[in-house]
């Protein structure tokens, strides 16, 4: 038979043995439940999200927000990010990506923030930008400044954009990049998201990433 | 020519015209209320025309507001484009379907902002001079269709 001390020392064994098995379903559980919520890049692709394998540093150049307030260089860090580059004036693509992520963020627990970062930035001005954007959800944000300074973010998310003239004379509507840029809690650039946009797509995306 | 074969005549002639025009309709048009500091907004539906013979429509019109043109919104490598559709031809068998992301009635000059709830009055007159009118739901802002969401 065992003595008390031999007892104790199986007890202390089992219980150490005990202790990493159930560390050991814990992270076997964590893993199932994370592999279930963060899509694959394949998954992300599926669904039009294009995913870089490394995220791009990006370079936040001297912008404005909607309150007028400076775009520091640490603007997009701590917190996931989506960039849509649109106008105010555009009467079709901008305001149905901005219902469409509004609808999406709805059900989202900790939604990413949305800024709207201006193609026209002659015309929309911090004001503009605050009286449009408070239509659609008083959280999204606005981001707009020179031409050049635009331009310099802009050219960073391969987002391009040019005006054209439009139907009448002295008219004018913008041609502009559709995605929708994603950048990671750090403020780089993770990927973005094709258009056409629709809620449930990316409400898997943002639930995703 | 008696009075009444000319009045025979006439109805006649009333009897041909009513069916040589052709019924031009806009199905479930909705549009959203413009966000605010914006005169501007897209009207979507499906135009159809149940006449016999293709329509062109000449002019759109709606009071208050400056300019009603078809606008279509294209993807063309990955840069999203407004393309300006004249003249507008209706085949009778095919309806032209406006969504968002796509085709659509752009109102431009708007003099005052439509609201939620409210009903728009598009005019539209064809090359013959024929006028028909479309009516225009007013949805939420964050709409995404002709039901409110």
């Amino acid at each position: 038979m065992y003595s008390d001390t031999q007892k104790t020392g199986i007890r202390k064994t089992l219980g150490i043995l005990l202790g990493i098995i159930m560390v050991m379903l814990s992270l076997i559980f964590l893993n199932y439940v994370t592999r279930d919520v963060a899509l694959s890049a394949e998954q992300a692709a599926k669904l039009g999200y294009i995913r870089f394998e490394q995220p791009r540093n990006v370079t936040v150049p001297r912008l404005v927000t909607a309150q007028d307030e400076r775009v520091l260089p640490t603007h997009f860090q701590g917190q996931w990010d989506l960039l849509y580059f649109g106008f105010t004036a555009c009467p079709d693509i901008c305001p149905t990506t901005l219902a469409v992520l509004n609808q999406a963020l709805s059900t989202v627990e900790i939604p990413p923030r949305v800024h709207l970062v201006s193609v026209d930035p002659e015309q929309d001005t911090p004001a503009q930008l605050a009286r449009y954007l408070g239509g659609f959800n008083p959280d999204f944000l606005g981001v707009t400044g020179s031409h050049d300074q635009v331009t310099q973010l802009a050219t960073q998310l391969n987002v391009a954009f040019g005006k054209v003239p439009g139907a009448e004379p002295g008219s004018y509507t913008v041609d502009h990049t559709g995605s929708i840029v994603v950048l990671d809690e750090t403020g780089r650039y993770a990927g973005f998201i094709k258009a056409p946009h629709q809620p449930g797509q990316l409400q898997q995306i943002i639930v995703g990433l | 020519m008696s009075f009444k074969t000319g009045l025979v005549g006439f109805l006649l002639f009333g009897v041909i015209s009513l069916n040589a025009v052709a019924e031009v309709r806009l199905l479930e048009g909705w549009t959203r209320s413009p966000p605010p500091g914006v005169d501007r907004l897209a009207i979507y539906g499906r135009l159809v025309n149940d006449g016999d013979t293709p329509v062109v429509l000449s002019r759109l019109e709606l009071a208050g507001a400056g300019q009603v043109m078809l606008h279509e919104t294209v993807m063309d490598a990955g840069q999203m484009r407004m393309r300006h559709i004249d003249p507008i031809e209706l085949s009778p068998s095919k309806a032209l379907v406006m969504a968002p992301q796509g085709l659509h009635l752009m109102v431009m000059g708007l003099a005052r902002s439509p609201q939620a709830g409210e009903t728009l009055t598009i005019k539209a007159t064809t090359r013959l001079d024929e006028v028909h009118t479309f009516l225009v739901r007013v949805q939420p802002i964050t709409a995404l269709g002709p039901v409110p969401n």
